[in-house]
């Protein structure tokens, strides 16, 4: 039988070049719940034996039954030397299970969550708790009980109030306590009446160890605005602080979570509605039957780690680090009950890298093994045994069992009953196995179960009774598997062509007579009940395949050795080490004393007293199913130094959410468990998680970002489609030019396509071009003269075209000038034959009776004869080129003709044949272009009519370049029914061009200019708007990008009008908010009014009528002038009546006032009433003014008649500085007294004296 | 396969120096020749016994005895060499066998034009079905050797991507009955200037 072995590396990749051919043998020994062992031998010569390292992975296969089959696997643990002739290689090592022995389940624990009744009043309660008014006192009505809400009967209800009965808060209903011995993850609520009010929501809190705290959750029972307004559930994940509590009167002390209806205000008080409460159940942890892919779902991710059948029993475990291969054993060994009897479950290595979980199934291999030469008993296939060996062992027998968990629990609160043959004590806490104590007698073990245990240490009865059961279940099996001594045989047979595999059963028929005695007596046959195949040797040779040895057993379990013995010590001793027992636990909070910075990693201020530390909660501070690294914080022993951190618990609070500065989150460790995820959301999955392990970030809903690169390829696969609602295009996309697009509509526009077949509904083919240049106007174009054959791309070929008609001897193409031509061809039709059972790939396309397609992995087999046609299919390829010219002969011009070379030489086929009278398009040389109209591009010709220009550049096969379109312009800016017309260089931000139709008139990086005939200009652009006159000097700037004009450094937003190197112009500044006016101002009319003055100068106002209201200067409707507020008077005014005064006459102050009605201008001082001094409209002047008579002259008076003095009065000239008193009789002068003079008159005696000699006045 | 004979040397020492060349072969492998009047046929083997006496008087010539190890694999006739342009998937190559036994250890090239193949598929109808997955970068060409069990792409190995399809049932990669045979290659990626290329011997017993 020829077989190969494949290398593999631990991820299944084959390695080398080939598999190894030359193994001359090839053993297999799987083993029933466990781990097998395998081997080969090759060749040391062989080339391919380089690829044998160790851990690597050998797997053979070989053609069984026409079929390649997978006849197991190892990993490569051992390679010795075999030195001979020829030197050969043995392999060996365990089989492929054993790398389930390479990853832990951690603390899994094995349980499911279900609904749970809370009619047991030892394990839960339901309560209604109403406050009522005593006179002015809240009283809480004890009357809590609502039994017919959670009595298991659907049909019987209680009835809620929606409203408080508390007078002054009817806005909220009463609390409605649901309490269990568990944590639990949801609540059902059935009701058959419902809440009817608007604009109700649900509160729930729980109690989270020193009070009630909010419980965030999703109401199933909401229906608009109305919670409780439907029968449904209420979820919410499990407070990490969760605590204990006796929450009311006789309510007892349980998880509780308490919800209320609150009402939204506007709150309708008046409301008295009520809904009937038929049952309450909660969501909490019970055994699971699901434990097999809880398990493998630590597996390998090359191994199938889901989709397992559920066990036959259910399961309640929780393991401490056991590898995925231990923990499968330990569910094996949990045993159960069936029916009343002890039962076990197996599994075996399946398929590739997967498990097959037998459950009880032990089917028999129909074969029976018989000594060669025996009489044949009974019936089935023989297989001879060559050899035998039995061991009997009752050392490990143990006939009664007192056992406890791994927290101590025992199996008093076990809800089990002793199964057939098995007693059990409830009081002496033991079981034993009947037949095994009547046949060995007592055994007694005290055994202590380490993967047993109460998951939620603070549950008083729902886990301690499922741990007892779990204990009880545990202890059955053991005694079943040890409770009578048991034999194991080792068999080697003559190789049987029949692969037998663990788990099945077999006859055994073996005598031995030595001296009449009868030394070997086995006969499963007679006995009826045949041995369990615990370990079948697989061996293949060239030979062929079969079964060598067995090794079986009377009891479906392993011979235990020294080495299964220590091993389960050391598992059971390490459990043992990492248990909390199911003691009261502490939590630890706040400043709890100590004076210590940190204990093992926890914060000063959760740091006990010392001696003081009990335990910590694992649940309060880690959930066990969420321990981040691994490593079980709250057990202090557990955690290596380099293993500490500081727990961290964060509450939705914002003054507690985590903050990092400048920092990043490392998460060293194991790859696999180093994740970063959001709580796992109602979908099932997490709405973020950052899965190191697996290299992937996953994101619930969306993803926004400008950009994803990827330093390798970029690979979508969804699991269903690639959706999007914009087109897909390059940058540089314009249609039917240059890059590609393709949209959500379905249109695509590629530069080239290949399809194997093309079906089209429709098929518009472009063949303007071939249409004598009608609708592309290149530089030239001819007809080919004869058949063209497309060389290979790079080689040379004959074109023969046509003159022009009327210009004999014109060569139509210049040399070196590119050439296009296009094949246009039909492929001929044909048809090949299937005959009966032929089987036709998946995947191919079979053309019969109209089109059959192949589905994707489906295979079509042929019953009768299928004939498949194929063929009309239309190519259109181009075959690119230079030509040199040849020679003409009769008006036929020949042209050397080189095709380009790689993708440029177009897709026309080596050989292919482009037909006379084709036409051959000249596109002349690099830089040329073409004008091009069209009226059917895209789809339903949505991207046309239009004309435009292209060039080309280097090639034109992929360096077009559109300079101008003028039409539908849809396709270069992917605005529907946009017309107009388009000139550039490109259409990105950085490009160059011109855009006008009817959405924009933009210019793209363009200036606009406008210029007269005589130098004058305006130019626009993304700068601004400038403009010169004449003579160069600039007139204006409007600007919006810094610019130097005119020698001005302008900004953003300035303005300039006029030549700044003339220095005649306005500046507005926008940076400084300042204008600049160097020039005259002129203001012509209209005039502006003072309210047309905004934000008028400090000081200066205009009042209509009235008092001004501060200090400054005013302009009123009768006055101008200087207002002080302090004295509330002006202290200048000019009056419309031409009265006008400067000053104030007050005390201290003097004033001049002119009044044209009067004509006297008059000086005041310190507030008297009548003037010192004025100037009358006769052009007197009168000083010392002593009547308010405007008649009587002042004292003196000055007019054109000359000086008057009154009575009394002196008049003094002369010289010098002296002075002197005129009063009384004593004279005193001006002035040096040799030089002054006074003059005293007397008015009455007519006399005058002169320096004191009088001079009588004689009358006339 | 036992050889036996006598070489006749014109001089002692020529006969010598034959017989030190033809010891020089203990233990190698090499191709074993076979000849009629028509062709020259050869197998794969390796030398595990060179014999020889002289006679006394008789230094010009001595028997010899030769005995080789054959590996598997008929005798090897004429070099057939089938080429082919890969522009449709599948493209049937015909192979004629003119020998009289199956062969088993033809090569298959595949070399890529115009863009990566990602697939190769090569199929014989009801008998092989094998499919190599990868990367084979424009210009490159993926070698198997049949004979060998060996994938390579230049020099590198590349049986990562192997896989047997469900319609292999032939512990060979490709077996060639004598006649016709037609050797479907499939290709996933590439252009239709990809080529193909298989070699083998006529298959003699």
């Amino acid at each position: 039988m020829e077989f190969w072995i494949d290398i593999e590396a631990g991820d299944g990749n084959k390695l080398g070049s080939g598999p190894i051919t030359t193994a001359t043998n090839w053993e297999h020994t799987p083993r029933l719940d466990a781990a097998g062992t395998f081997s080969f031998t090759m060749p040391a010569s062989d080339p391919k034996a380089a690829l044998l390292q160790h851990k690597r992975v050998a797997r053979c296969r070989a053609i069984v039954g026409g079929t390649v089959t997978d006849l197991g696997a190892g990993i490569i643990d051992e390679i010795s030397v075999n030195v001979g002739d020829p030197t050969m290689l043995d392999v060996s090592g365990p089989d492929i299970m054993q790398e389930l022995a390479t990853r832990t389940v951690g603390r899994l624990a094995i349980c499911e969550q279900g609904w749970r009744s809370l009619n047991d009043p030892a394990r839960s309660m339901l309560g209604w708790f109403r406050n009522s008014l005593s006179g002015d006192n809240i009283v809480p009505n004890e009357d809590i009980a609502i039994p017919l809400s959670h009595d298991g009967n659907a049909d019987t209800y209680e009835s809620i109030y929606l409203q408080s009965e508390l007078d002054g808060f009817p806005t909220h209903g009463a609390w409605l306590y649901v309490g269990h011995d568990a944590r639990f993850d949801r609540i059902r609520l059935t009701f058959s009446q419902y809440n009817t009010n608007d604009d109700c929501i649900l509160q729930c809190q729980y109690y989270n160890g020193s009070g009630w705290s909010t419980l965030n959750h999703t109401d199933g029972t909401r229906v608009g605005t109305r919670t409780w307004a439907q029968s449904g559930e209420i979820t919410f994940n499990r407070p990490a602080n969760w605590a204990r509590y006796t929450a009311a009167y006789g309510a007892g002390n349980w998880f509780w979570v308490r919800m209320r209806v609150q009402r939204v205000p506007p709150a309708n008080p008046s409301s008295t509605s009520y809904v009937r409460l038929n049952e309450v159940e909660v969501y909490a942890d019970i055994p699971t039957t699901n434990g097999v892919n809880l398990i493998m779902n630590h597996a390998p991710t090359t191994w199938t780690r889901s989709g397992y059948p559920q066990t036959v029993t259910e399961k309640y475990l929780e393991f401490d680090g056991e590898t995925v291969l231990a923990a499968l054993i330990a569910l094996c060994e949990q045993g159960g009950q069936s029916s009343n009897e002890a039962i076990r479950e197996h599994f075996r290595l399946g398929t590739g890298r997967a498990i097959e979980w037998l459950g009880t199934t032990q089917p028999s291999s129909g074969l029976r093994a018989q000594r060669g030469g025996d009489a044949t008993e009974g019936g089935g296939e023989l297989c001879i045994i060559e050899s035998l060996t039995e061991r009997r062992d009752s050392s490990e027998a143990v006939t009664r069992i007192y056992p406890t968990s791994a927290d101590g629990i025992t199996l008093a609160l076990t809800t089990r009953s002793a199964p057939t043959g098995y007693t059990f004590s409830r009081g002496g806490n033991y079981l034993q196995h009947n037949a095994g104590a009547g046949a060995l007698g007592i055994i007694e073990a005290w055994m202590r179960f380490s993967d047993v245990s109460t998951q939620q240490a603070d549950s008083r009865t729902e886990h301690p009774t499922m741990a007892s059961n779990a204990l009880f279940d545990r202890v059955v099996e053991y005694l079943r598997t040890h409770g009578e001594a048991q034999r194991f045989y080792d068999l080697s047979v003559v190789q049987f062509p029949k692969l037998l595999r663990p788990g099945e059963t077999i006859d055994v028929v073996y005598h031995d007579y030595v001296d009449g005695y009868h030394a070997v007596d086995i006969d499963t046959v007679a006995l009826g009940t045949p041995l369990h195949i615990l370990a079948p040797t697989i061996r293949i040779t060239p030979e062929g395949v079969g079964t060598i040895a067995l090794e079986v057993a009377t009891i479906d379990r392993p011979a235990q050795s020294d080495a299964s013995v220590l091993a389960n010590t050391v598992r059971d001793v390490q459990r043992m080490s990492g248990t909390v027992s199911n003691v009261t636990t502490q939590i630890i909070s706040g400043d709890v004393g100590g004076d210590a910075d940190t204990v093992d990693g926890f914060h000063a201020s959760n740091t006990p007293n010392p001696n003081t530390l009990l335990a910590l909660n694992a649940n309060a501070q880690w959930p066990l199913s969420t321990i981040p690294d691994g490593y079980d914080h709250t057990k202090l022993s557990n955690v290596l130094p380099d293993q500490h951190h500081n727990p961290v618990s964060l509450s939705a609070s914002a003054q507690y959410l985590l903050s990092l500065n400048d920092q990043q989150i490392d998460m060293p460790g194991v790859a696999a468990s180093r994740v970063l995820a959001s709580p796992i959301g109602s979908s099932g999955t997490p709405q973020f998680r950052a899965d190191v392990g697996l290299n992937s970030l996953t994101l619930g809903t969306k993803l926004t970002t400008p950009l994803i690169d990827s330093a390798a390829a970029l690979m979508l696969s969804p699991t269903t489609r690639t959706q999007t609602d914009r087109a897909i295009a390059s940058d540089d996309y314009i249609s039917r030019l240059t890059g590609w697009q393709i949209t959500p509509y379905g249109a695509a526009d590629f530069r080239f396509g290949y399809f194997d077949e093309l079906h089209a509904q429709s098929f518009i083919a472009d063949l303007e071009q071939a249409l004598a240049g009608g609708q592309i106007i290149c530089k030239s174009v001819a007809p080919l003269a004869a058949d063209f054959i497309a060389p290979a791309p790079g080689g040379d070929g004959d074109l023969y075209v046509h003159e022009f008609p009327g210009f004999g001897g014109f060569r139509v193409f210049v040399d070196d000038d590119l050439i296009r031509l296009r094949q246009f061809y039909r492929e001929s039709p044909g048809s090949m034959t299937y005959t009966e059972d032929t089987t036709i790939p998946a995947n191919e396309f079979v053309y019969h009776a109209g089109v059959v397609s192949v589905a994707d992995g489906v295979t079509l087999t042929v019953e009768g004869e299928l004939v498949a046609d194929y063929g009309n299919s239309l190519y259109i390829t181009d075959c690119w080129g230079t030509v040199a010219y040849h020679s003409t002969t009769d008006g036929v011009q020949r042209y050397t003709f080189t095709r380009s070379g790689g993708d440029r030489a177009g897709q026309a086929p080596t050989g292919a044949v482009i037909k006379a009278e084709s036409l051959a398009l000249d596109y002349g040389i690099s830089g040329n272009g073409y004008y091009e109209v069209n009226a059917i591009d895209g789809p339903m010709a949505e991207n046309s009519p239009y004309a435009q220009v292209v060039t080309w550049s280097d090639h034109p096969a992929d360096g077009l370049s559109l300079r101008t379109r003028m039409g539908n312009l849809r396709g270069v800016f992917g605005t529907a029914d946009e017309f107009g017309l388009y000139a550039g260089d490109g259409v990105s931000a950085s490009s160059r061009y011109l855009r006008i139709s009817n959405e924009a008139v933009e210019m793209r990086n363009l200036p606009l200019l406008m210029l007269g005939n005589s130098g004058a200009r305006v130019e626009a652009h993304s700068g601004g708007l400038f403009g010169l006159d004449n003579s160069g000097a600039g007139a204006f700037a409007l600007v919006t990008n810094p610019v130097s004009w005119q020698g001005q450094a302008l900004d953003a937003g300035d303005v300039m009008i006029g030549s700044a190197t003339a220095g005649q112009y306005i500046h507005w500044d926008a940076s400084e908010t300042r204008l600049t006016v160097a020039g005259d101002i002129l203001i012509q009319n209209p005039v502006i009014d003072w309210n047309d003055v905004l934000n008028k100068p400090a000081g200066a106002a205009r009042l209509g009528t009235g008092t001004p209201s501060s200090t400054g200067l005013w302009l009123t409707a009768t006055r101008l002038g200087y207002w002080n507020a302090s004295v509330n008077d002006w202290q200048a005014v000019i009056q419309s009546d031409g009265v006008t005064r400067f000053g104030r006459n007050v005390s201290g102050s003097t004033a001049m006032t002119w009044d044209p009605s009067t004509g006297r201008l008059r000086f005041f001082g310190g507030g008297a009433s009548l003037p010192r001094m004025e100037l009358r409209a006769d052009g007197a002047l009168h000083i010392g003014i002593h009547s308010s008579d405007p008649s009587v002259d002042g004292r003196v008076f000055l007019n054109q008649d000359g000086i008057s003095f009154q009575d009394g009065r002196s008049a003094f000239w002369g010289a010098g500085t002296g002075s002197t008193t005129l009063s009384g009789s004593t004279d005193t002068y001006w002035g040096d007294p040799q030089h002054s003079h006074r003059v005293s008159l007397s008015v009455s005696g007519r006399r005058m004296r002169i320096d004191g000699v009088w001079c009588i006045a004689i009358p006339e | 396969v036992t050889v036996e004979g006598v070489w006749v040397a014109d001089t002692p020492a020529a006969l010598q120096a034959k017989l030190h060349s033809l010891r020089a072969l203990l233990g190698k492998r090499a191709r074993l020749w076979r000849a009629d009047d028509t062709e020259q046929q050869w197998r794969i083997a390796r030398c595990l016994e060179v014999r020889s006496q002289k006679e006394p008087g008789s230094q010009g010539h001595a028997e010899i005895g030769l005995r080789f190890q054959l590996f598997p694999g008929p005798w090897n006739g004429a070099a057939r060499t089938v080429n082919a342009t890969l522009d449709a998937s599948p493209k049937t190559l015909t192979c004629n066998n003119a020998g009289n036994v199956r062969v088993d250890n033809a090569v298959v090239t595949v070399t890529a034009a115009g863009s990566a193949i990602t697939q190769v598929r090569v199929r014989v109808a009801n008998v092989s079905d094998i499919r190599w997955n990868g990367n084979l970068a424009v210009g490159q060409t993926l070698t198997l050797d049949c004979g060998a069990r060996t994938a390579r792409i230049g020099s590198t190995d590349a049986y990562a991507g192997w896989e047997y399809l469900s319609g292999h049932v032939v512990p060979e990669w490709l077996r060639l009955q004598p006649g016709n045979n037609s050797v479907l290659i499939y290709r996933t990626g590439g252009s239709s200037a990809s080529t193909a290329q298989i070699t083998f011997n006529d298959g003699w017993a």
